[in-house]
């Protein structure tokens, strides 16, 4: 007797000859393509894990950038460009007391990244530190939250919170970043101190005279000559760095006779640090 | 409980298996075999029922072959059965409302095992449908298997197309990123072309005048559970008519004199459903699956771009493909004749497909008329489909669409190709660029840069026109790329500047 072969089964199961020989091939096929699945399976299986925190690294990636974009546009006004704070508009975002000393200073109990996010998303109504107590009428921060009234959802104060984290590598010290040298504005480009005229017009003429572009005023000093003794206010800082200063921090260096406190009042108005830049070149030129 | 119904002899002493009946029984149901003697009474009940007749029992040979069908009707199946089980995972983790779903999202690709695997497969998988079922389509109405006893059958079938087109439109916002909220917002804005009540269908359809948390509820409420009913029970009538009233058809050259069409008629060879049919069946049920897992796991990304901001619109938004046509109608004229009159003329013109033509003549070959049009037809959707793409009649200034080519808002550019240690730290005036050691993968990106500026003003868009490329490290990990492209405005001679900036990770 013939010894019963695999094919013969699929004779006696299969409608005829034919479809017999159909079967066969199929359920070969079949078999090596369920292997191959098996196979596929376990492969996925064993570089899950890995793939999982790839994909975590890369949504952290993603939000690292979208903060990135959300913070040029709605903090660096006061936080600086690149986290390095503003005279008494915002405090530093990107130094190393920031992230070490911050939270015990004003004692928060969770992480630092949720210290953040409560912050923006609530605003603040008084400052915690004397040099951004603000004047109580403004809040020194809106609310960023819509809820509260604020511009920005939830998903984007986290993704702006996990931007400014980053910041903890060459804050500690643990990275060094490149530095480029980008071409800053000349002090001596005329149409530099051009710009800086316009802008002093608009911005600081309310107050400050200078004799050939605003009315007689008494509300602040006059900077007629102010390149000539800005340089023996303050000697540890260069002219351009006192007149920088004394729009950025009124407090610092008080004339005689204006003080801010009885006065109620002092230079505050939020530029661009290009415009900033402008307004001292064209200052730095009034000898 | 034993039964006292004699069901022929050889199986008179099995036990009992289910709902009364022995297996030799179910496999009589199974094969449709007839039964000699008395047969158990709840025998009758079952072979009848609607559940046993899903699949045919047995088919001509010549229907089942693979070149006539391509199995696609039977694929459709497989896959909408693979997109049910894979959606239902996905609804354990998504959130329908606008501040949950993109970070359900996000947390299924990073934080579930498997879970971009799964949304992967469901999203292939439903592309890969909206094929089948146009390809399915074209086969019924080619092989002229569509008139007469099967009019129903294709007037089913046009709903479930209807129904299918449903399913991948309302699918496609649930991410709730930049692509998917623009492009449902251009596809709902036809539903307010439409006369009298556009503004009502509008509400209903989007909840409020922009789509917003309402809207997203409307979606996936349609998406995961009116569609999927609807197209269950539509299938269920197809299939019921293609297997009970009138079979697949033959190929033509088979045709019987007496215009038999269906597996009842002819003297065609007959196969059984069980084993060959439903072996095969398994067999490409394995094959899918391996296409399914090995495409969606190496070469297939399901595209998830920035959380959907009702308040800015991005530039070159696109509906997904297989919309794009209807994108191109709006693009070419008024709202209410392109976007509502001709989509639904073309639908209503399939829907009396079968009774237009009633000529007998099934062979390819003598239905000119039928090839020439179906040709055509092809064209015109492959042509609207491009005037839809961004590439046609949308006008961006020219530096801003150079800027848009190499790093786009949404998705990527050519930017996107180098990697991120070669994007190396400088400043890149490309009119002084000495090219020595710039990695190559930056210095294409700069060449197609100054290509494209140069085209541009011996075009005479941009005159004088000059690019600064700044690359500047940033944070750990991050660069922050800027692109300025200053030009003159020949009208008032004064310089221009447009300038973009991007933000890139290493492990984006
Ligand atoms: C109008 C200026 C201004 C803007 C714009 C601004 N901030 Fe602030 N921010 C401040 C001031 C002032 C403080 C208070 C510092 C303090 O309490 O000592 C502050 C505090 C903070 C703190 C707490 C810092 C600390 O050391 O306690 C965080 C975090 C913060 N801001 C984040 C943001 C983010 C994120 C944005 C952008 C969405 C933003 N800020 C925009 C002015 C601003
Ligand atoms: C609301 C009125 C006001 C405006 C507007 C104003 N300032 Fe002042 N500024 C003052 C007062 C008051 C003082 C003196 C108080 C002090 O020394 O802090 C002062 C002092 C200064 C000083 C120091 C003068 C000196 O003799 O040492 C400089 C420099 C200055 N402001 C520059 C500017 C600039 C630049 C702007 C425009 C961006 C500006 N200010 C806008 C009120 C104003
Ligand atoms: C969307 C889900 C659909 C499913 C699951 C489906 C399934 C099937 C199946 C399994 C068959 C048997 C023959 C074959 O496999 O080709 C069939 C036949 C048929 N289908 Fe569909 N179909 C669908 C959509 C459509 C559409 C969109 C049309 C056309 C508008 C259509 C028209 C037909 C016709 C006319 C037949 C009979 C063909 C014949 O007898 O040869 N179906 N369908």
């Amino acid at each position: 007797m013939r010894p019963l072969h695999l094919k013969d089964t699929y004779t006696y199961i299969a409608t005829d000859k034919v479809m017999a020989h159909r079967l066969h091939t199929v359920i070969l096929l079949g078999l090596l393509a369920t292997l191959l699945l098996i196979a596929m399976v376990i492969y996925a299986i064993v570089h899950e894990p890995a793939k999982m925190s790839e994909s975590s690294r890369k949504v952290a990636a993603r939000s690292i950038e979208t903060g990135a974009g959300l913070y040029d546009l709605h903090c660096r006004t006061c936080h600086g460009i690149k986290g390095e704070g503003i005279g008494q508009l915002g405090p530093a975002l990107n130094d190393r007391p920031f992230f070490t000393e911050r939270l015990k200073e004003v004692g928060w109990q969770d992480t630092l990244e949720s210290y953040i996010i409560s912050s923006s998303a609530h605003g603040r109504l008084i400052g915690t530190r004397p040099k951004y107590a603000g004047n109580e009428s403004t809040a020194v921060m809106t609310p960023w939250l819509e809820d509260y009234g604020g511009p920005l959802r939830r998903d984007q104060i986290k993704n702006i919170a996990a931007f400014v984290m980053n910041w903890q590598p060459t804050a500690l010290g643990k990275v060094e970043l490149i530095n480029l040298e980008l071409p800053g504005v000349s002090l001596d480009d005329p149409n530099t101190i051009n710009l800086g005229k316009r802008l002093f017009t608009e911005s600081c003429g309310d107050c400050h005279l200078i004799s050939d572009v605003s009315v007689p005023s008494r509300k602040a000093p006059v900077l007629d000559s102010i390149a000539a003794r800005a340089s023996s206010r303050q000697p540890e800082k260069s002219p351009e760095e006192y007149i920088r200063d004394s729009v950025l921090m009124p407090a610092e260096y008080i004339v005689e006779g204006f003080d801010p406190e009885i006065l109620g009042y002092s230079c505050g108005s939020v530029l661009s640090a290009t415009q900033l830049d402008a307004i001292t070149a064209y200052l730095l030129t009034r000898r | 409980m034993s039964s006292t119904g004699n069901t022929g002899k050889s199986a008179s002493n099995e036990k009992i298996a289910i709902a009364g009946l022995r297996p030799s029984d179910l496999k009589a149901i199974l094969r449709g075999d007839q039964l000699e003697g008395t047969p158990n009474p709840k025998h009758l009940a079952h072979r009848l029922s609607f559940w046993f007749h899903f699949r045919p029992r047995n088919l001509p040979e010549a229907a089942s072959r693979f070149t006539h069908t391509f199995h696609l009707g039977f694929l459709i199946f497989l896959f909408f059965l693979i997109e049910l089980i894979t959606g239902m995972i996905l609804m354990v983790y998504y959130v329908p409302t606008p501040d949950g779903a993109y970070e359900s999202i996000l947390r299924l690709s990073a934080d579930v095992p498997f879970g971009e695997l799964l949304r992967d497969i469901h999203r292939l998988g439903a592309e890969v449908i909206i094929i089948l079922v146009i390809l399915h389509l074209l086969r019924t109405y080619l092989t002229d298997s569509f008139k007469g006893e099967r009019h129903a059958t294709w007037l089913v079938g046009v709903f479930l197309l209807v129904f299918m087109l449903g399913l991948a439109f309302t699918g496609y916002l649930l991410p709730w990123d930049q692509l998917a909220y623009w492009a449902v917002t251009i596809g709902t804005s036809m539903a307010e072309a439409v006369p009298l009540i556009g503004e009502e269908l509008n509400r209903l359809f989007r909840g409020s005048i922009e789509i917003g948390a309402d809207g997203l509820l409307r979606f996936y409420v349609l998406h995961v559970l009116l569609l999927p009913i609807l197209c269950i029970l539509f299938m269920g009538i197809h299939y019921y008519r293609v297997v009970r009233i009138h079979g697949i058809s033959l190929p033509v050259h088979l045709d019987t004199e007496s215009g038999q069409t269906g597996s009842q008629g002819g003297n065609n060879k007959s196969i059984r459903f069980l084993p060959d049919i439903l072996l095969f069946e398994t067999f490409v049920t394995c094959l899918v699956l391996l296409f399914l897992m090995t495409f969606s796991y190496f070469l297939y990304d399901a595209p998830l771009e920035h959380h959907a901001d009702p308040s800015h619109t991005p530039l070159d938004v696109q509906a997904p493909w297989f919309f794009l046509w209807l994108q191109g109608l709006l693009k070419l004229g008024n709202k209410t004749i392109m976007g509502v009159g001709v989509p639904i003329a073309f639908f209503l013109f399939l829907v009396f497909l079968p009774y237009l033509g009633r000529s007998p003549r099934r062979k390819l070959r003598d239905r000119p008329l039928a090839m020439f049009s179906t040709g055509i037809l092809i064209i015109i959707f492959v042509t609207l489909s491009y005037v839809g793409t961004h590439h046609y009649g949308i006008q961006l200034p020219p530096a801003v669409r150079i800027t848009q080519d190499i790093m786009p808002e949404e998705g990527e550019g050519l930017l996107h190709t180098v990697p991120f240690d070669e994007l190396r730290i400088g400043i890149y005036e490309l009119d002084k660029i000495r090219s020595s050691n710039i990695p190559r993968s930056l210095s294409k990106v700069l060449s197609t840069l100054e290509k494209r500026i140069r085209e541009a003003s011996t075009d005479g868009y941009l005159s004088e026109a000059k690019a600064v490329f700044i690359i500047e490290d940033w944070q750990a990990d991050l660069k922050r790329i800027a692109l300025r492209i200053i030009w003159t405005n020949t009208k008032s001679d004064a310089p221009v500047t447009f300038e973009r900036y991007i933000h890139l990770h290493r492990h984006r």
